[in-house]
């Protein structure tokens, strides 16, 4: 009883503090939606409208960039930049709103944008924004719908909670924990800086010393400290690309949050994409997503189809040049997320960013050796004030395929390896042989149907099989020790709250403190316009590649009285194929079609209506016929394309040589 | 069977009276079954029904409407309609909730929900289902069973999770397997047209049947009796005629006939888990869920946490299918689910002659993202899905697949032709003379009307039987023991009569839904714990929350848990005890503490 009594206090003193997690002068989605109609009603080429609104009743803005040149938006080649999803990444939305600006401000001189057009989705959340904003209790950036996490009956009843009115949620490290606190020393004091955790190296003959856990009380008594959380669902999981199924903050059905549906709505209406560029915590970028892993069906990529590889290497160059970042968060198969969606299934060129890093990953005369994606610690190592039971997916290698280490996964290799032939099998199950002791036993019970023994403790993980291709196993200290660098000298600690002592109510004495949530995502606000002009610059640079539609005169040729052969020639003068690899094998779209206007008896060879799956940068594409007809006939030739819009082009039947 | 349902009765007089009882108890039993039973059990008279429905005949969607309607006016207390969307094309998607309101809401029982017809042609489905709400609502208060299964249980019936499609079968030329699908504009030949090449009925039958030309280089004949016959010629036999496919135009001028019909997706590939696109999953739709109907069956289903049984029918085939869709889903089956579902099918095969057992991917194909996968995989309820008709029933013997002979039989003898259009020439404007004619739509999957009242009874039959076997909880034995002044130990078994565990197997793997909840009021519990059985000396500790124990595997099927109580509590005061499950009624009981 007293516990829900201390939780009332501790939750009702500071209900108008402002968050920590960002600057003082962080706007919230009022004002920042207030800036995006500014853009709008500043600039004439830019047009504001909503795709829908978020489950609080806000309005999910989207502000069209009417396309130099000729043409409706709708059948230009266009690029969509969505920001907004992770409710903490305000940079990505203040970024989304400069872009906005200085594309608008220079939208007549700037060539790359003729006969594009841009739309820009800044916040697509403003409920995950102005959440994360929200204090106290809110470490993620996710919706503010209520999920019961837990499954006991009781919803967002065990928050993170501010136990030590410091005004941040931070995390905890109890020394030695007792046999009844239900907790496990995992880390250590590091030596060289008592504020780091590290973990343990047992060759050094070191041991753990200390739990870690987030800032926070058992509020409801079953043992678990903040396990249900305030809100809510990660949009960045709810959309249906390897939709995390069962992850409490996956959303009950994938597009569950009206945010994610509505966008997806909104981007099945609009078949001109051709890129979509993604302000947010991931990277596709600094790193080219992983090319060699496939969902359970063996068709949806997790990362990119290797036929797209060479572009998003050619895009990632583009970027490299022109914000020099050398470190960002390593790329995952970021299951359910927006950016995934965008690629697998709707099959547009899909990139995200996080816009800014650690200003020593982004120096462009940096040594290359510090890019080995270092940023990500702060997931891995669960320092950002959070607590989740989300171990990450292991892979292992078992006669040559990798396997996710998961109940799905395991047994589908078992499956296969079931269906090789004899001797592959035997070499597999001789492979299988291998492997420690307790990997196998692990895999034993999955394959015979049974749960996972090792898939709650993350302790007891198997290591990577192959040795030789598993990466060096971080302790996260070097990040965590530049991060503090970065916070010392540059933001006047302001990054880090150092530890403090604490009597909790349910471990005795504990010591609170670390990073501040959000710090490592955030920029000052100084740094705001430096940002926004470097990936202003990186977009007209992406959509300069933009593929390039060109026709060339159609040919006609005389074949004999009434007989004709008539010809057309599609060139691709942009940087991009006109449609991804993804694209074409997703089939969403009806493929480019180049159609002749004459009864079917009167073509006698040659497709009346010729389909073009894609067209390769610097390749041309020919549609040819033989056709009846007389001398002075007008012939006309359609090409329609979802992403390009159609045109018609005539032709006279004449006897001189090369068209009209 | 007698001492069962003595058993049930036993304890659901037991149940009633909060109060845990002895042996003593039984003496009470025979004058309470007394005043329990209605009406006797009616032997093999038929039981007359409020209201008229013929079910030797098909329905429309209208139909079932006003037959809902009807129902509903004639049962005011026993059927209740909820419309819970409308269809693309703006028809009413409306579920039946039948229940017992003098045994509490519907939504304070384990419910099962039951529908059909997703596929537009799959039309005996519908009447599957109306026939089960028709059935219910007539035998409650007549038939013991059915009314002692409507005490402990409620049920939600869906007649047609697709009334378009429903509607396009009966209103248009079909073959047996069109209108399968929903009405929504597909470019299935990715032409940038939607719908511009339907089939065309072209002799005007209303059916889709088959084209014929005459040519000397085809590889069939037609046989020199019966001229209906067209028959393939050995390879060293001049032929005559070549199949030309369905009857149709090429509409477009694309040099193709028949390549982009009315809708659709299929509506049963679109449900959220294992959900694929459609470049991986055929007809699947833009995204989960993406249609009114199923959003809107989604949320209803998602708003009815006490469903705990489903049954989705189709046809044809005569199979009692489960998941999982896909192979990789195997594991979504945990051991003791699969042996429920092994018991419920095989109980089912024998209420359903020539209907066999099957798993879906191995034993039909695979299916990504289908509706009883999702109940069963996402939402780990236990879920079949019945193929309606078996074509073994023709001949009511074990004929896998009538030969062709056994067929003309069927249509000739018993059928009297109707399920045949004669071939007549007809002058096509691409090909010339042709003949059209052949099996009609009604010809393979449906039920033959004279047969319908059976298969849906037989349906229906299953379908109760799977939906008795929801979990039916009681608190069983207890006792009560002094530890020291002031200090007891209460120990209690909370048992479960029926095959399906309050939790299955999957939500306690996955974590789905609420966990069940054991809690104790009226007294302050030091500690709590578990007993494997009453043999036992020590406890299984709980170490937290004493007072509110999470029982997150629920209560297995046909089976108990025994929890203990450390208690503080003055002696002769009494304690509340409550046990919550999503999928099972709540029960509660009081236990005095004396020695």
């Amino acid at each position: 009883m007293n516990r829900f009594l201390l939780a009332g206090i501790v939750c009702g003193v500071l209900p108008t503090m402002a968050s920590p997690v960002l600057a003082d002068d962080t706007p919230g989605a009022d004002e920042l939606i207030r800036q995006i109609r500014e853009v709008a009603s500043t600039y004439k080429s830019v047009e504001y409208s909503t795709i829908g609104k978020t489950r609080m009743g806000n309005p999910i803005p989207l502000l069209t960039f009417t396309p130099l040149g000729s043409g409706v938006p709708s059948a230009q080649p266009a690029l969509l930049i969505v920001a907004g999803v992770d409710g903490r990444h305000t940079v990505g939305v203040q970024t989304a709103i400069g872009v906005a600006r200085a594309l608008a401000n220079d939208a007549g001189e700037s060539q790359s944008l003729a006969n594009k057009t841009i739309y820009i989705v800044p916040i697509l959340s403003a409920d995950a924004v102005d959440f994360a904003q929200s204090f106290p209790g809110v470490t993620k950036g996710r919706t503010p719908t209520p999920v019961d996490a837990d499954h006991d009956g009781r919803i967002d009843e065990d928050r993170p909670a501010d136990i030590n009115h410091d005004g941040v949620i931070t995390m905890m490290r109890i020394k030695d924990p007792s046999a009844d606190s239900g907790l496990t020393a995992t880390h250590m004091i590091d030596e060289d800086d008592p504020r780091i955790m590290v973990k343990p190296d047992a060759k050094k003959d070191q041991i753990a010393t200390h739990a870690i856990i987030v800032e926070g009380i058992d509020v409801d008594g079953d043992g678990l400290i903040a396990e249900d959380a305030r809100g809510g669902i990660d949009l960045n999981k709810n959309f249906p690309s390897l939709w995390p199924e069962f992850v409490h903050d996956a959303g009950p059905h994938a597009l569950y949050e009206p945010e994610a549906r509505a966008i997806v709505d909104w981007m099945l209406a609009h078949d001109n994409i051709i890129a979509v560029m993604t302000y947010g915590p991931n990277d596709t970028l600094v790193n080219v997503p992983s090319d060699s892993k496939m969902d359970q069906s063996g068709r949806i990529p997790k990362g990119i189809d290797k036929k797209d590889t060479r572009i998003y290497k050619q895009v990632s160059k583009a970027f490299n040049d022109i914000t020099h970042m050398t470190g960002a968060p390593k790329p995952s198969d970021m299951q359910g997320s927006f950016t995934s969606w965008a690629y697998t299934h709707q099959g547009v060129y899909a990139f995200e960013t996080p816009v800014w890093v650690r200003p020593d990953l982004a120096k462009a005369d940096d040594a290359k050796d510090q890019k080995d994606g270092e940023a990500d610690s702060q997931n891995e190592e669960a320092k950002d004030a959070e607590q989740e039971s989300e171990p990450e997916i292991e892979i292992i290698k078992i006669a040559g395929m990798e396997v996710e280490f998961t109940q799905e996964g395991i047994q589908a290799a078992f499956a296969e390896v079931q269906a090789m032939p004899e001797d592959k099998r035997l070499e597999a199950f001789q492979a299988l042989q291998d492997l420690p002791d307790d990997v196998r036993q692990r895999i034993r019970a999955i394959v015979s149907g049974q749960d996972d023994p090792g898939a709650t403790t993350k302790s007891e993980s198997p290591k990577k099989s192959d040795d030789k291709k598993s990466p060096k196993k971080k302790n996260g200290k070097g990040d965590d020790a530049k991060w503090l660098a970065y916070s010392d000298d540059k933001r006047e600690g302001s990054g880090f709250i150092p530890w403090t002592s604490f009597d909790h109510p349910d471990f005795g004495a504990v010591e609170i403190g670390g990073f501040v949530p959000g710090f490592r995502m955030n920029p000052p606000s100084e740094e705001l316009e430096r940002l926004a002009t470097e990936q202003a610059a990186f977009v007209r640079d992406l959509v300069g590649m933009f593929p390039v539609i060109r026709t060339d005169p159609v040919s006609v040729k005389k074949l004999d009285q009434g007989l004709w052969q008539v010809s057309l020639r599609i060139h691709n003068d942009g940087k991009l194929p006109t449609r991804s690899a993804k694209g074409v094998k997703a089939r969403r779209l009806p493929p480019m079609r180049i159609e002749i206007n004459l009864p079917t008896e009167r073509v006698l060879s040659g497709q009346r209506r010729v389909m073009v799956n894609t067209i390769e940068p610097g390749v041309f594409q020919d549609a040819s016929w033989m056709v009846l007809g007389e001398l002075g006939d007008t012939i006309t030739i359609e090409v329609k394309s979802a992403e390009f819009g159609d045109r018609a082009l005539d032709v006279v039947l004449t006897d001189v040589e090369e068209g009209q | 069977m007698k001492s069962p349902r003595m058993n049930k009765i036993l304890q659901r007089v037991l149940r009633l009276g909060g109060v845990v009882l002895g042996m003593g108890g039984v003496l009470g039993v025979g004058c309470i079954m007394g005043l329990c039973m209605t009406a006797p059990a009616l032997a093999q008279e038929n039981i007359p029904s409020k209201v008229d429905i013929q079910w030797n005949r098909y329905h429309t969607y209208e139909e079932f409407v006003d037959q809902l309607k009807e129902l509903q006016r004639a049962y005011p207390d026993l059927v209740t309609l909820k419309t819970i969307g409308k269809t693309l094309q703006g028809r009413p998607m409306i579920v039946a909730i039948v229940n017992d309101p003098s045994t509490g809401p519907d939504t304070s029982k384990p419910a099962m929900w039951i529908d059909g017809n997703v596929h537009g042609n799959e039309i005996q489905a519908g009447e599957a289902v109306m026939y089960s709400i028709w059935y219910l609502a007539k035998a409650h208060g007549v038939n013991e069973q059915l009314t002692e299964l409507l005490k402990n249980y409620s049920f939600y019936f869906l007649p047609s999770q697709n009334p378009d499609g429903r509607d396009y079968w009966f209103s248009h030329a079909n073959t047996p397997h069109s209108s399968r699908t929903n009405q929504r504009p597909v470019d299935n030949d990715r032409d940038g047209l939607f719908d511009e090449d339907p089939p065309d009925d072209l002799d005007g039958d209303g059916n889709i049947t088959s084209m014929w030309i005459k040519d000397p280089q085809g590889r069939w004949i037609r046989d020199r009796n019966d001229p209906r016959i067209f028959k393939r010629v050995a390879a060293d036999e001049k032929g005559e005629w070549t199949n030309l496919g369905s009857e149709g135009i090429d509409n477009d001028g694309d040099g193709r006939k028949n390549e982009d019909g009315p809708g659709g997706d299929d509506m049963n590939r679109n449900w959220p888990s294992d959900w694929k696109p459609p470049f991986v999953q055929f007809l699947a739709g833009p995204y989960p869920l993406s249609h009114p109907e199923t959003r809107a069956i989604a949320q209803f289903i998602m708003g009815h946490p006490n469903i705990a049984a489903s049954q989705s029918y189709h046809n044809s085939g005569g199979m009692i299918l489960r998941g999982p869709g896909a192979k990789y889903a195997e594991s979504r089956y945990p051991g003791d689910d699969r042996r429920v579902y092994d018991e419920i099918a095989r109980t089912g095969e024998q209420i359903l002659p020539y209907y066999r057992s099957m798993v879906i991917y191995k034993d039909l194909y695979t299916v990504h993202g289908g509706f009883v996968n999702w109940m069963a995989e996402g939402l780990g309820v236990i879920s079949f899905t019945n193929e309606l008709w078996s074509p073994s029933k023709f001949f009511q013997r074990d004929v896998a697949r009538p030969d062709s002979d056994q067929q003309w039989i069927w249509r000739d003898r018993i059928a009297f032709g109707q399920t045949f259009t004669d071939y007549t020439e007809y002058d096509h404007p691409r090909y010339g003379k042709v003949l059209i004619g052949g099996p009609n739509k009604w010809s393979s999957r449906n039920t033959p009307t004279f047969m319908l009242e059976e298969e849906c009874h037989r349906n229906f039959a299953f379908t109760m039987y799977h939906a008795d076997q929801m979990p039916l909880i009681s608190f069983g034995k207890s006792q009560v023991q002094r530890l020291a002044d002031g200090l007891w130990s209460v120990t209690i078994e909370v048992r479960n009569e029926k095959l399906i565990p309050s939790r299955t197997g999957l939500q306690r793997q996955k974590s789905i839904g609420t966990t069940d909840l054991l809690t104790v009021e009226g007294a302050s519990v030091v500690a709590a714990g578990t007993l494997g059985s009453w043999r036992d000396l020590q406890m299984k500790a709980i170490k937290h929350e004493p007072q509110r124990v999470q029982v997150k595997a629920g209560i297995p099927g046909r089976g108990m848990k025994i929890f203990r109580f450390i208690i503080r509590a003055r002696a002769g005061s009494e304690v509340q005890l409550r046990y919550d499950a999503e999928r099972a009624q709540n029960i509660t009981t009081t236990v005095k503490l004396v020695e």
